[in-house]
């Protein structure tokens, strides 16, 4: 009942979701060019990596 | 074209993503919806999140970093402009089914109230009463003056005569006493259109909107009767339809808010005089 209630709130105001939609899609875009970027950042670099390798397997 | 280039394709978990993002945006705009700060809100909302949006995707890292920062200050001026519609969800949150205890039956108050009503609104004496349900309404008590008497007509009108001192403001019952008189409600925070509305109605709303009390308004200048509960309003009832309306609520041990909710959304339906507070029918 609440589940077919929740859908009919989303039907009766649909251009209103769908504006929703467009935000959280534009939200999604940024916040994950931002997720990735930042773990570029914290991913250890390249050198440290094999330097690492080296010391382990002698 | 580039821009175009740059956005990325979800895949399935981002689209779950996208899909509860928009959901929870969906159920905050419509929270919002017809409150005096809607329309700041939608439009700080798509102006910051589409500014964000804009300057990750096309690396314009400067003011990228400018907006982050501000992240903090924008939610501070957020709960600072929205302080009363905050309040309201919080209070909300207080009438969660799983926190419900449940009330004594009020149906004892039903037939001096529909008395006192009648009398009042036979005289066109404004009124303003308010029954506690099952969130306290302590602290607007104590803005009137306290008395601890029997719900009786003649007391209610006593009380509203013009010239009385406690005939300003309104009363609170709660369980089966009258608790305090002369108590200053908060008033509705959302756009009123309609200007027949007065102050004594919104006030109405305006409890309504913080509590899951029931409110009976009695307008001066007409003597129509109001029905108030939940940030809804029902005006110029009649006298059979107040009745039923009224020994109904207060029958139920339980305050049935979705019920009580679907039942004023169907008189909406079929008569002209509803005016409604929250266009939209949300769950709660």
């Amino acid at each position: 009942m609440k589940f077919k209630a929740f859908i009919k709130a989303l039907w009766d105001e649909k251009y209103m979701f769908i504006f929703c939609f467009c935000v959280a899609f534009l939200a999604w875009q940024g916040i994950h060019k931002n997720i990735i970027e930042e773990r570029k950042k914290d991913a250890p670099s390249p050198r440290i990596e094999s330097e690492f390798f080296r010391f382990s397997n002698p | 074209m580039e821009l175009l280039k740059s956005i990325v394709m979800p895949d399935g978990q981002g689209w779950i993503e996208i899909i509860i993002l928009s959901i929870l945006l969906f159920f905050v705009f419509k929270f919002f919806k017809g409150t005096r700060g809607s329309s700041i809100f939608s439009g700080l909302i798509f102006f910051f999140i589409g500014l964000y949006a804009l300057t990750s995707i096309i690396n314009l890292d400067v003011l990228n970093w400018l907006l982050s920062k501000l992240t903090l200050y924008f939610s501070l001026a957020v709960i600072i402009i929205f302080q009363p519609e905050i309040r309201r969800a919080l209070a909300r949150l207080g009438r969660q089914p799983w926190q419900k205890k449940g009330i004594s039956s009020q149906k004892n108050l039903t037939t001096p109230l529909i008395q006192a009503v009648d009398i009042l609104s036979e005289k066109k004496i404004g009124a303003l009463i308010a029954i506690e349900r099952e969130i306290g309404t302590r602290s607007i008590q104590d803005s009137g003056t306290y008395i601890d008497t029997a719900v009786t007509p003649e007391i209610i009108t006593s009380i509203f005569f013009p010239r009385s001192p406690l005939h300003d403001g309104g009363i609170i019952i709660s369980g089966t006493k009258i608790r305090s008189a002369g108590c200053i409600f908060p008033l509705s925070q959302k756009d009123h259109s309609n200007k027949s509305l007065g102050t004594r109605h919104r006030a109405a709303i305006g409890i309504t909107e913080e509590t899951d009390s029931v409110v009976i308004v009695v307008s001066e200048q007409t003597g129509g009767v109001s029905l108030a509960y939940n940030g809804k309003i029902k005006r110029g009832l009649s006298k059979e339809k107040f009745h039923r309306m009224l020994s109904s609520m207060l029958n139920r041990k339980k305050t049935g808010l979705i019920r009580f909710r679907k039942k004023i959304d169907e008189a909406d339906a079929t008569s002209n005089e509803m005016i409604s507070m929250e266009e939209n029918k949300d769950e709660i």
